[in-house]
């Protein structure tokens, strides 16, 4: 079976890790999509099309503020997570995702490739320090992130020098005054979608059906 | 006077705070209608910004600025706006705030400063509020509009849960009820029977005079 797995450099460091069937190809998407949803749909349509020679599409996208709504791939199946996003798949589960959501509001969450690809509030503070001064991007950073209280670093299996990107995480929880939590990340669910098993909490679209609402609410 | 309108749209498009207060201070020394330097002046700077933002040339941060600049010299401006009746309880009055469990604000207090500078009377409650936190403001002040803001599908949710509020104390006619943030759509507008969705913040504001009107 050949696969074409399209993904966001979020969990690229995890899906590396799993390996494949052997017969997958990769492309990892950068990870600035990820604020922009209208972007983010019309670059994997884009990609879905490209990739209508393989027996399977795998997203490591989930709904991503329901940027995926709307796709259509013709003639290659896709199968997807049905979480709200990476932190639900790199939790394990909609329902361990959804019992953080609830009892730890205000909170940012780390996986190694938002630090290794992404760019942290703090890189993003530096960023403006330089471009507007000292207090304009102090205000700016405030606004943007004033709002969150905690940061939770999600670790996974197979994770090299996992002390530095604790020390990332620290860097931005302190800087910030944010309370620091790290959490073991799941990667179970990820392993079925990188085998192309169908499982809970994922969806498996047919050829020619377009993704829907209905998808994520069965 | 075209020439003081003409400095405080730069001010507003260079996000500059302290510069667009000073102006607005100046319009009212100078006894300028504030009603036309808000139209004509801060009103077009934040267009022209929001405009590049649209086109990719203006980044985030630029649009947040332009805001609070446009905020500062509002703050200024209101009281007297006020006084000539103008911005009043005709124009409407809107309770708008982030959703129960959402803690995202940046969206709406655009959204919000732009309601402000086209006259509605904002009353904003914050962020994470719950669905009687914006009835209970709405019924205070005698707002017409309750219009809610969520940037996540997990939180999303709480907007259908406002509407189904509403409708439990009979209260739904009363308001009409926007939503809006980046997982939001018209299709999702539709689906929980709000009033309205708007895609961008100019958008709202066209969105509620047409509501109110």
């Amino acid at each position: 079976m050949r696969v074409k797995l399209i993904g966001c450099a979020s969990s690229r460091n995890e899906v590396e890790w799993l390996g494949n069937l052997g017969e997958t190809d990769h492309e990892f998407l950068d990870y600035s999509y990820h604020a922009n949803p209208v972007k983010l749909h019309n670059k994997l349509q884009e990609l879905i099309n490209e990739s209508q020679d393989y027996d399977l599409i795998v997203l490591t996208y989930s709904r991503c503020s329901n940027s995926l709504i709307g796709l259509l791939s013709p003639k290659v199946p896709m199968l997807f997570p049905q979480t709200h996003d990476c932190i639900g798949f790199l939790l394990g589960s909609n329902e361990r995702h959804l019992r953080f959501v609830k009892e730890k509001k205000g909170t940012y969450y780390f996986s190694q490739g938002w630090i290794d690809y992404g760019r942290t509030p703090y890189s993003e503070y530096l960023e403006y320090e330089q471009k507007y001064g000292t207090k304009k991007a102090r205000q700016l950073i405030e606004n943007l992130y004033g709002r969150y209280s905690k940061a939770i670093f999600i670790k996974t299996p197979g994770m090299e020098n996992i002390e530095y990107y604790r020390g990332k995480v620290k860097e931005i929880a302190d800087f910030f005054g944010w309370q620091l939590e790290e959490v073991e990340g799941d990667v179970g669910l990820l392993t079925s979608l990188t085998q192309g098993k169908i499982g809970p909490d994922m969806v498996y679209i047919e050829p020619g059906r377009r993704i829907t609402e209905s998808h994520y609410n069965p | 006077m075209s020439e003081i309108f003409e400095e405080i749209k730069e001010a507003v498009i260079d996000g500059d705070e302290d510069l667009a207060g000073e102006l607005a201070q100046k319009v009212l020394d100078e006894n300028i209608n504030p009603v036309e330097a808000v139209q004509q002046g801060f009103i077009k700077g934040i267009e022209e910004i929001g405009n590049s933002w649209k086109a990719g040339e203006a980044f985030l941060p630029d649009v947040m600025m332009a805001a609070d600049a446009m905020k500062a010299g509002l703050a200024v401006l209101e009281p007297s706006i006020a006084e000539l009746g103008g911005g009043d309880d005709d124009t409407g009055k809107i309770v708008l705030g982030t959703v129960e469990g959402d803690i995202h604000d940046i969206g709406k207090n655009i959204v919000g400063a732009l309601l402000t500078a086209a006259g509605f009377k904002v009353y904003d409650i914050g962020i994470d509020q719950k669905a009687e936190n914006f009835l209970a403001k709405a019924e205070e002040v005698g707002a017409q509009i309750i219009a809610t803001s969520a940037l996540l599908t997990t939180t999303m949710n709480a907007q259908k849960e406002l509407i189904e509020y509403l409708e439990e104390k009979n209260l739904r006619s009363k308001y009409k009820v926007l939503v809006g943030g980046g997982p939001t759509s018209q299709t999702w507008a539709d689906e929980i029977k709000a009033d309205g969705w708007a895609e961008t913040a100019d958008e709202a504001v066209e969105l509620c005079k047409k509501l109110i009107s």
